[in-house]
């Protein structure tokens, strides 16, 4: 069975997993870790850094630095999400082609798709290190309030990256199924999800292995990253209390005041108290520099972050009451969000339901880990696991007076369809244009277009008269169609709403191009590096052995030429490491192979 | 200061020194605070923001206060390991831990990739397939499970959909929704051509989640068992009606010859699968079981699927004939022995009196609306009084009373599909009422539906049956034009326009798509 992989693209953080012999693992990363900061960037030099190196630099190469693009992915240029973004990153964001949103890094312009593509490359690459064996299929995971366009990104993110994405699922759902994967349970479960960006709550019905969510909603601007930056507010304002001085206009020092809020915040999850402790973290213009050095207790920690856990509470409230579901009828409740190891998270979401939360899951790896066990249940015949999804949204058509009317109300499972009858809203009306949109404002403006059609060869009539029926389906891998028939003559339109990514198929395939070009390049480069460091090992034994070997043979003509050739041969080496793309690499270290050997020989003569 | 240090190696911060201690510019100091034991030199370099050789200076220069450690490349990472965020201890594992993973990640990562870009423009085989169902991807075994349930979809109640009593718990209606899309998912079958099967199985997920979601609200629910209840009350009329006439033809074999050499269907006989009736209608074989037999079976299945209760164990030929369900035979067997009595006593007195006491029965039964038994007990009555007008008359008036009961239903549960964009069932279910009762509006409908679905010869027959039934009706002869539009005979759609136009000249619909005909002849 081709492998599939499991992939949780997240706003700060992205993971992959994988089932092996029936069993879900985590794969990690080169540096050993099991989560990938979801961050891209273009050094100086133009190579590309994706994850913990492009963390590292996010603050001091901010222009260059992209985060959190799952906040703009598949959104329209002209979204309130997109013109927020505009005032608060630091990158460059310009309007696509599509009327989608773009990103400038160093002159060149990227989708985001393009972003978000060399982290799922970056994920892709990790899952064949492992496996060594090529990968091309993969589930991904989206937040369940995405809606289609957002999803259809998600996929052509997917594909730049080389990766057939077999199919997208919700997040709360790929965690209820990575908790409930082996159990024979029956049970009503809330997914509460606090991650570095977003908050989730999700409540879900499991059993007989099948996976069937109740209810999802959450904030898209409430995350880890607001703890953080209450941390560095309050050092900066400690900071500036004593010094005078903004820390915060300083780049260096900021990128180093958020690195050490999270840390510190990480680190009191498990700890009660911490030091902060930043060294020569700027200048006075004296010639001197002054530390930060700052203890901070979990208290403290939880005192300045005490609001956003309250919100995440009363978003839980509102949910259930939305939904007319009590507190008592929830059998479980699963963490999912590398926020969720703080502690005063766990309590509060234990106190709102009135019961401990599981403890079986690790809730960074959880998201990773359902979508390969639903990738594997895809592929798999013989699996007794079976995920039922819902539509996140409401789908339907644009109305007189510009009002939004459902078809299919949201939360409906997938696949499935609805017809609901309409009317000619003028006398002699002989067409209709059908505006499909998905969303859950009235007004039909506020939600997403996901496509039109027109209808015609309507009857002339008053107005009223003559009777529409359109039908809304959805299959169960989320593709939507809509048609309209005129009741009275049979005569159907229809189309297949294939949501806009933003991106055209030949844009795609361009930006597909181009990644595995990138790729092999830089394949070659680091191929082409290790030449380097290899050559610069054996030249400096070269160096070291030539004091012995000068003793033994420079005496002999042949030898005096050896030496000659050994020295001319050093220098070549040393031009070729002082540049930058550098030729015959190979052809060197053959020589210089030869050489080594031949200088080993001697030098281990001279030695009995 | 040391040695050039490589690109690849990867600094340290040294463990014990304090940092504090030296003297660092804020560059210097932001340097230092980069590394992590994970970036090389070169990775280094690039993200600080200081240029290469800046960087480098600085690393050298903290390299000679010995505030950190340049390790030879390969050994560093192998050593570093991973750094992992802290977890709090209480955490189990729900998985080996994976540690053989990093090792391996570490050992390839410079190892090129044999590198396939066929997967990702692969053809997606998922795709909703329009082949022929030749080329579909499933057992014979799965296809006629789904084709079974498929059937069943409008023959059975929700609950025997489900597979559950009907006075399942929400838990038990929740767990029977979940093994049924176990079953019939889409997803359970990923990756497979499945042709038309793939609308079928879509089809029968939407319809199970109806089915789920309706039940699970409790008024809704009420009021369909209710209706329930009706049903049932009626098919206790029916079967009541029919045990009655098959007793009197198990004992009496005569009236069975008498009822055999009368042709004339009885109320739900034109149901009968073709290849019974041939069976019947051929030279030989002659008679498999008796004929009452058989007969009475047929109307049962017949009269058990417009109910929604048939069940379809009792196809089993070796399941007794009538009473589905134990309430049923329960119910019939209080009346049984008295009426048995009474019939042999009647059928002692001559044909004339029999048809007296059965047409007597049949108006009863008729005044207590219960048409299918009338219909039943006087069709008898006419059997064995053929010549008596009254008896015929009143027959004729049970029979389409119990025809039009039937008709209606089928068309109530036409519209219901018709309304959920169902059109193959409302065909279907138009046509039955159609055929039970061929008023001009039923054959219409039945014909409109048909067209929708591509039947085009069949719709013709209803169409050309409502025009030859009604032939002054306008939306007869419109729906025979449509038929002909859509089989592409625009001469005969004009025909029938202008003929429904003469008929009703302000007819705006036949306007309208006269209009269109013209445009395309
Ligand atoms: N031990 C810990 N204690 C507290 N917070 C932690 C801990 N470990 C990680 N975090 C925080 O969790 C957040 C990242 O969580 P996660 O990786 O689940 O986010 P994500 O999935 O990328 O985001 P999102 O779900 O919003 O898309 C970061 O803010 C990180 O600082
Ligand atoms: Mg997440």
């Amino acid at each position: 069975m081709e492998p599939v992989i499991g992939i949780d693209l997240g706003t700060t953080n992205s993971c992959v997993a994988i089932v092996e012999g029936g069993t879900p693992t985590v794969i990690q990363n080169r540096g050993g870790y099991k989560t990938t900061p979801s961050i891209v960037a273009i050094a100086e030099n133009g190579r590309r850094l994706v994850g913990h190196i492009a963390k590292r630099q996010a603050v001091t190469n901010a222009e260059n630095t992209v985060f959190a693009a799952k906040r703009l992915i598949g959104r329209k240029w002209t979204s309130p999400e997109v013109k927020s973004a505009l005032e608060t990153v630091p990158y460059k964001i310009v309007e696509g082609p599509h009327g989608d949103v773009r990103i400038q890094l160093r002159g060149r312009v990227y989708s985001i798709p393009e972003a978000s593509a060399q982290v799922l490359q970056d994920m892709k690459t990790v899952a064949e290190d492992y496996l060594g064996d090529s990968v091309g299929k993969a589930v991904v995971t989206v937040p369940a309030y995405f809606n289609d366009n957002q999803r259809q990104a998600t996929k052509d993110a997917g594909k730049i990256a080389g990766l057939d994405v077999i199919r997208i699922i919700n997040e709360p759902t790929a965690a209820a199924l990575a908790y409930g994967f082996g159990k024979k349970l029956e049970q009503r479960i809330a997914v509460y999800d606090l991650g570095g960006g977003t908050f989730d709550i999700s409540i879900l019905d499991m059993g007989e292995g099948v996976f069937d969510v109740v209810c999802t909603s959450g904030d898209t601007f409430l995350g880890g990253e607001d703890f953080d930056r209450r941390i560095i507010d309050w050092l900066v304002f400690g900071f500036a209390k004593e010094h005078k001085i903004d820390l915060r206009k300083d780049k260096m020092a900021l990128q180093r005041l958020k690195d050490v809020a999270e840390k510190a915040k990480c680190e009191l999850s498990s700890v009660t108290e911490t030091e902060i402790n930043l060294p020569f973290i700027i200048s006075t213009g004296r010639s001197e520099s002054l530390h930060l050095q700052r203890r901070v207790t979990r208290e403290k920690l939880e005192e300045l972050t005490m609001d956003l856990v309250d919100r995440t509470v009363q978003i839980c409230q509102q949910t259930l009451e939305m939904n007319n579901i009590n507190q008592s009828e929830i059998d479980e409740v699963i963490l999912v969000g590398g926020m969720t190891r703080m502690p005063k998270v766990q309590e509060a979401v234990a106190t709102f339901f009135g019961r401990e939360p599981s403890k079986g899951v690790h809730p960074d790896e959880v998201v990773a880990l359902g979508a390969a066990i639903q990738g594997h249940a895809l592929m798999d015949e013989s699996s007794d696991i079976l995920l039922l999804d819902v539509t996140p949204h409401a789908l339907g058509i644009m109305v007189v007076g510009e009002k939004f009317h459902k078809v299919i109300e949201q939360n409906t499972t997938v696949p499935t369809s609805a017809t609901h009858p309409f009317t000619t809203i003028r006398d002699n009306q002989t067409s209709v244009r059908i505006l499909v949109l998905q969303g859950k404002h009235d007004d039909a403006d506020q939600n997403e277009l996901l496509g039109e059609f027109i209808l015609t060869g309507l009857r002339k009539a008053k107005k009223g008269e003559v009777e529409i029926d359109v039908t809304f389906s959805i299959s169960a891998d989320g593709i939507v169609s809509v048609s309209a028939k005129n009741v009275e003559t049979g005569k159907k339109q229809s189309i297949t709403v294939t949501a806009t990514s933003g991106l055209t198929e030949n844009e795609i395939e361009e930006m597909l191009q181009e990644s595995q070009q990138y790729l092999m390049e830089k394949r070659k480069e680091d191929g082409v590096e290790q030449s380097l460091s290899e050559l610069k090992t054996m030249m400096r034994d070269l160096e070291r052995l030539m004091a012995t070997v000068e003793k033994a043979i420079a005496g002999s003509p042949f030898g005096k030429q050896t030496l000659q050739r050994a020295n001319e041969l050093i220098d070549q080496c040393k031009a070729a490491l002082d540049q930058d793309q550098p030729e015959g690499v190979s052809e060197l270290r053959d020589s210089l192979t030869r050489t080594l050997n031949m200088f080993k020989g001697v030098a281990a003569k001279t030695a009995l | 200061m040391g040695e050039p240090a490589q690109n690849d190696t990867v600094p340290r911060p040294a463990p014990t020194a304090d940092v504090t201690g030296a003297n660092l510019t804020p560059e210097e100091g932001f340097v230092w605070s980069r590394i992590d034991g994970v970036l090389t030199i070169d990775e280094l370099c690039s993200i600080t923001g200081l240029g290469r050789d800046r960087t480098q200076e600085i690393l050298r220069h903290l390299n000679d206060l010995e505030l950190i450690q340049l390790d030879p490349p390969t050994a560093a990472r192998n050593e570093a390991g991973p750094v992992k965020h802290p977890q709090p201890a209480s955490e189990q594992t729900t998985r080996p831990s994976g540690h053989q993973a990093t090792n391996q990640a570490i050992e390839t990562i410079h190892r090129p990739l044999p590198h396939s870009t066929t997967s990702a423009s692969g053809g997606n085989s998922d795709s909703k397939g329009t082949s022929d169902d030749a080329s579909v991807d499933l057992s014979d075994e799965r296809r006629r499970a789904i084709d079974q349930f498929y059937e069943d979809l409008d023959r059975l109640n929700f609950y025997q959909l489900l597979g559950i009593a009907q006075d399942a718990d929400d838990k038990q209606i929740q767990r029977a929704y979940k093994r049924r899309s176990l079953k019939f998912h889409p997803d359970r079958f990923y990756g497979k051509e499945l042709g038309s099967y793939r609308i079928k199985l879509e089809e029968i997920f939407r319809y199970l989640t109806e089915v789920r979601d309706f039940l699970l609200e409790g008024e809704r629910r009420q009021a369909y068992d209710e209706s329930l209840a009706e049903d049932q009350a009626l098919k206790e009329q029916i079967e009541e009606a029919m045990v009655h006439e098959e007793e009197i033809l198990t004992h009496n074999p005569s009236v069975a010859e008498a009822l055999e050499q009368d042709g004339e269907p009885t109320p739900a006989d034109d149901r009968k699968p073709p290849q019974q009736r041939t069976t019947t209608d051929s030279q030989t074989p002659r008679r498999p079981r008796p004929y009452h037999k058989r007969r009475s079976r047929l109307r049962l299945q017949a009269l058990g699927s417009v109910l929604g209760e048939f069940d379809p164990q009792t196809k089993k030929p070796t399941r007794p004939p009538a009473s589905p369900t134990p309430r049923t035979r329960q119910a019939s067997a209080g009346k049984r022995p008295t009426q048995t009595n009474k019939i042999v006593q009647d059928f002692v007195h001559g044909r004339k009196q029999r048809a007296a006491t059965f047409y007597e029965e049949g108006i009863r039964k008729l005044l207590d609306k219960n048409f299918v038994g009338a219909a039943t007990s006087l069709k008898l009555a006419v059997t064995f009084d053929p010549k008596n007008e009254q008896y015929r008359q009143k027959y004729e008036l049970a029979s389409s009373r119990a025809q039009g009961l039937m008709a209606s239903r089928y068309y109530k549960q036409a519209r219901f599909h018709e309304s959920v964009g169902r059109w193959e069932m409302a065909a279907k279910l138009y046509s039955k009422a159609a055929d039970h009762d061929p008023q001009a509006d039923y054959l219409c409908k039945a014909a409109s539906t048909l067209t929708m679905t591509g039947e085009l010869r069949r719709a013709q027959e209803y169409a050309t049956k409502a025009v030859g039934l009604e032939p002054e009706n306008a939306a007869a002869r419109i729906a025979l034009a449509q038929v002909f539009t859509a089989a592409g005979m625009n001469k005969n759609a004009r025909r029938e326009l202008e003929a429904a136009l003469n008929r009703d000249p302000d007819n705006e619909l036949a306007k309208t798509l006269l209009k269109d005909v013209r445009k395309r002849t």
